[in-house]
């Protein structure tokens, strides 16, 4: 079972976010054209406020290029 | 709907003080692991003082961190140029740097930030603006000069983020910023308190009414000014608006307390992102609630440069966040942030304090700027306020002020004599960015000041 920061059991929504959130960290490493890996870190940076605003998961993204 | 939510983060923003506790806890760990294993200067530290993140068993074990300060990250600036040790990569993978002005024979402080930390900055001005009761039909006007200093900067990308039509001020003159504001509807305006009061002033030279304009909030940063509540009235007075204060700095790169739509009378710390501790200067014990000390940040937010236990300088008074109505957990900088710790100045066995004097001066809407300069007279000691007025104020009018300025500041500062001087028109500096009001002439005789008779 996940549970957030605080060991609380993750909502639906927040299970969701939180699987959006890994598919883009996956997504930042794989061989995509500019427009799509940059527009992929973008919005893994954005997905990075929501799941560590949400208490999900808190860790930098610097080895992704984020 | 999420327009309709009080607050930008409800999860967090709810939590009560045990659970606030535990969620910093959780972060302050991987965020001591992260700048053990990534940030030279961090590696060394923590080496040097036998600090271990494993360390780190509860809240209270936060006083195991080591301390950082300013002059240190600016050592290792020169030391390992142009970033230092701190930052845990150089300018590769960074996407944006932002500087501090310069101290005296130092360059200025330099902070690189990737897209995660930047996406960051503009989240933490979202709690401030969306607690102030910004929302996406807003119309923001930023009266900032978009320049290397990092200012409103993630202001602009949390407007954006939001969804409240943007209007950039940078490179106008305050006459066209007002004209702006006007032309574009802004029914918010970013600034800061200095600045603010300066558009106003500009506003009535072109007989442009501002209280009867679509204006009705201002989001006040970069001085404490925002938070004295004499300043801020005036603000409001000449506005017709509400005014909500922030306050941030660069080496943090945002905002970590803001003045939510209750206005306490303080500014909650963001305390899911920043772990605030308040300390007596000297002892470094910490100080209660109630008490005044020097705030120490930790911040979870930059992975680029990890900030841990920041000595800022910064003077603070913490109470707790049942001070405010408002719901949220987050305790309360009362009265914000209240000055420097080491800006009061002594005059002839008196304190005085920047923020005492323009609290005094700010009653008086009359003028228009002011500075107050101490020097040497002989051996002794003395102090003048000097005063800028409209160009209307009459002779008598301003006999009356000089008197009046006299017996209030005589009176809040145990009888000191304060010179009162008026100033000619346009003499004294304006101010865009931070003000600098106070200038003590006594450590440096021969440093010139505009107009000083």
């Amino acid at each position: 079972m996940t549970v957030d920061l605080l060991g609380s059991e993750l909502s639906p929504e927040e299970q969701r976010l939180l699987a959006v959130y890994e598919e883009l960290k996956a997504l930042s490493a794989e061989d995509l054209p500019p427009n799509a890996h940059a527009g992929v870190l973008a919005s893994l940076a954005l997905m990075h406020n929501v799941v560590n605003g949400l208490a999900l998961e808190y860790e930098h993204l610097t080895d992704l290029g984020a | 709907m999420a327009t309709e939510s009080t607050y930008w983060n409800p999860k967090t923003e709810t939590l009560d003080r045990d659970r606030i506790d535990a969620l910093q806890l959780a972060k302050l760990r991987r965020q001591c692991e992260w700048a053990a294993a990534r940030s030279p200067w961090f590696q060394r530290r923590f080496a040097d003082e036998g600090f271990d993140p494993a360390q780190l068993a509860s809240i209270d074990d936060l006083r195991r961190v080591p301390f950082l300060t300013r002059d240190e990250w600016m050592t290792s600036q020169d030391a390992a140029p142009p970033y230092g040790e701190i930052p845990v990569i150089g300018g590769e993978g960074a996407i944006r740097i932002h500087t501090t002005s310069g101290t005296t024979g130092r360059g200025p402080l330099r902070a690189l930030d990737s897209r995660k930390d930047w996406a960051w900055i503009a989240e933490m001005w979202c709690y401030g603006i969306w607690g102030c009761g910004v929302r996406p039909d807003d119309v923001a006007y930023i009266a900032f000069g978009y320049g290397s200093f990092i200012g409103f900067w993630g202001l602009h990308y949390a407007m954006e983020k939001i969804g409240v039509l943007n209007v950039p001020g940078g490179a106008q003159t305050t006459e066209a910023r007002v004209l702006q504001i006007i032309d574009f509807g802004a029914t918010v305006v970013a600034a800061t308190p200095t600045y603010a009061i300066r558009l106003a002033q500009e506003a009535d030279r072109l007989g442009v009414d501002l209280r009867g304009s679509k204006v009705s909030r201002l989001i006040l940063s970069g001085e404490p000014a925002g938070s004295i509540p004499q300043t801020k009235a005036l603000i409001e007075e000449l506005w017709g608006a509400k005014a909500y204060d922030t306050a941030g700095m660069t080496e943090i790169g945002t905002i970590m307390v803001f003045e939510c739509s209750h206005q306490p009378g303080g500014t909650h710390i963001i305390e899911d992102h920043v772990l605030e501790e308040v300390l007596d200067p000297v002892s470094l014990e910490p100080a209660a609630y109630g008490e005044r000390g020097e705030r120490v940040v930790t911040s979870f937010g930059r992975g680029t440069i990890p900030l841990l236990r920041y000595r800022t300088g910064d003077l603070v008074c913490r109470v707790p966040a049942a001070t405010c109505s408002c719901g949220r957990g987050f305790d309360i900088y009362e009265g914000g942030i209240l000055g420097r710790v080491d800006d009061m100045k002594l005059i002839r066995g008196t304190n005085v304090y920047p923020r005492a004097i323009e609290a005094i001066v700010r009653e008086f809407p009359e003028v228009e700027e002011f500075q107050t300069v101490v020097f040497h007279e002989g051996i002794r000691d003395e102090i003048k306020l000097r005063l800028e007025l409209g160009p209307e104020s009459s002779a008598a009018a301003w006999e009356h002020l000089r008197v009046e300025l006299h017996r209030r500041l005589a009176h809040a500062h145990e009888g000191l004599n304060f010179q009162i001087e008026r100033a000619g028109a346009g003499e004294l500096p304006r101010f865009e960015l931070k003000a600098k009001r106070m200038i003590d002439l006594r450590d440096s005789p021969t440093a010139p000041v505009v107009g000083l008779k």
